[in-house]
């Protein structure tokens, strides 16, 4: 019975995932291409603009940024996404009986796929541009897995606040343009000044995600473990978090959406 | 087995409606009252294993509401409401689909919405695109179909359904003469029948043909639940209009 249940489930969260990702690019004339030409065109301005300055304190400087911006767009695109999962499907929740978080999941789900599609891209920029990949670089999907946690939390979180709050969509975009310059993209986190505000700065798990994956791909490291007992912590406590807040308003999204 | 205890549900509206906060202020400031709107009334009923129960009731008068609060969409204020088995809704038609994908995959989709899994809308599909008529539209996007094309095509895929309790909106027949006769003749032979059915209907022929007993809602509350032909006599007495009256033809 219960099997049977968490199936169907299953089987609707393929579905949605798959429509989801169809949807993105459908009736635009480049299609998919788009979704590799967004980071690379955002490498093209940001290593043109600082290459000089920066680029000379960072080895590696054009692969360091696109480890960045991939990062930095899963979260970004998937999160902004899921702002208005619930909300843009108000006839399907009003109409059929379902768990209203494969909405968000299904959404997380279509840009994680592109984000997976995106690191192959990123892998074969970085072999391009002379990085000597090491074995530790085999530890990347257990970070997008990381990233994936938190950015399920955090959408989940989101989309539901959404539904009561519509400003949380406007709040969620200023936050994320902020948030651009409060993680590492483009620049190293050696350019804060030692003391507490890096030592905050660092508290943040996106940050801490981006450092992991520049460790494993570009110095062949495994990063610190309190850095990911850190990052994992958080990622584990929002989702678990979200999810008990969704479970709770689940049953008054319909009549107020 | 449907079975509904006393619901009450109601609806804010004004004030304690989702509005913008300069609204709640001002509204605040005139000491507005909180006003909600009453869907549902202690609406008890219970519907058997197998049973066909009709829903009537001029619009607003809560037939939807019920549907919703059975189907576990809304939660209600007060009451309960017990579903045995697997549960399936046709609200309305045409709702579900994604009218940037082609019929197929949207037949892959709105199954898995009825509850199906891939592998039987798969065994399915044939029967599927034979009954809605629309073979030679199955790489066609959606959006390019007619409206009638989508509801026969929705009505094609929720009739494969497998659950046990089968909640219809206006959902019987649709499309033209022909496709209608398909619907009610799948409705009377093709639904096997120890599936409980709720249905809502504007349409009294239908639910005088196809249910047994009916509820009949009057603002929220039940108005006459029971033999069919008892409650719609006493419905059309209310309203003042006749099942047998002659159709708009003349």
């Amino acid at each position: 019975m219960l099997s049977g249940g968490a199936l169907r489930r299953g089987g609707l969260l393929r579905e949605f995932t798959i429509a989801a990702f169809r949807v993105r690019d459908q009736g635009t004339v480049l299609g998919f291409l788009w979704t590799l030409l967004h980071p690379l065109l955002m490498l093209l301005i940001l290593y043109a603009l600082f290459q000089g300055q920066l680029g000379e304190r960072i080895p590696n400087f054009r692969s360091y940024l696109l480890i960045g911006i991939t990062h930095w767009s899963f979260f970004a695109t998937a999160t902004s996404k899921a702002v208005t999962s619930i909300v843009q499907r108000r006839e399907l929740v009003s109409n059929f009986p379902f768990p209203r978080a494969l909405l968000v999941l299904s959404d997380v789900g279509a840009v994680l796929i592109s984000f997976v599609l995106e690191l192959v891209v990123l892998l074969l920029f970085l072999v391009w541009d002379g990085v000597p990949l090491r074995w530790a670089a085999l530890a990347l999907p257990l970070v997008v897995a990381v990233e994936a946690v938190l950015v399920t939390g955090v959408g989940l979180a989101l989309a539901c606040a959404q539904v009561f709050v519509k400003d949380t969509e406007r709040i969620w975009g200023i936050l994320l343009r902020i948030g651009f310059f409060l993680v590492p993209i483009f620049y190293p986190v050696a350019l804060l000044a030692e003391g507490p505000k890096r030592a905050i700065y660092l508290l943040n798990p996106l940050t801490q995600l981006m450092a992991a994956s520049r460790e494993l791909l570009l110095e062949g490291r495994v990063p610190a473990a309190a850095g990911i007992a850190w990052t994992v912590a958080c990622a584990a406590g929002l989702l678990a978090g979200a999810f008990a807040l969704f479970r709770r308003l689940e049953p008054r999204f319909a009549e107020r959406l | 087995m449907i079975e509904a205890r006393d619901l009450w549900k109601s609806f804010p509206v004004g004030s304690r409606a989702a509005v913008p906060l300069l609204q709640k202020l001002r509204a605040l400031a005139r000491r507005e009252p909180p006003r909600a709107v009453e869907a549902l009334r202690g609406v008890s009923f219970r519907a058997g294993r197998g049973e066909r129960v009709g829903l009537v009731g001029t619009n607003g008068s809560g037939k939807t509401t019920l549907l919703r609060t059975v189907a576990g969409i809304y939660r209600p204020d007060r009451g309960t409401v017990h579903t045995t088995g697997r549960l399936a809704t046709c609200l309305q038609l045409g709702i579900g689909l994604i009218h940037l994908l082609d019929v197929r995959q949207n037949v892959f989709l709105y199954g898995a919405l009825m509850g199906l899994g891939r592998e039987q809308v798969r065994r399915r599909y044939d029967a599927i695109l034979d009954f809605s008529g629309l073979r030679e539209f199955e790489h066609v996007e959606v959006r390019r179909l007619s409206s009638g094309m989508i509801q026969r095509l929705t009505f094609s895929i929720a009739m494969q359904v497998d659950a046990d309790v089968l909640l219809l909106d206006e959902a019987l027949a649709v499309g033209d003469q022909a496709f209608k006769n398909k619907c009610y003749d799948w409705f009377e032979h093709g639904l096997p029948r120890d599936r409980t059915v709720l249905f809502a209907s504007h349409d009294l022929r239908e639910i005088e043909r196809f249910c047994p007993r009916t509820l009949w809602l009057e603002r929220g509350a039940v108005a006459g639940w029971g033999d069919t032909a008892e409650v719609l006599r006493l419905y059309q007495a209310r309203h003042g209009w006749a099942l047998d009256a002659p159709a708009l033809t003349a």
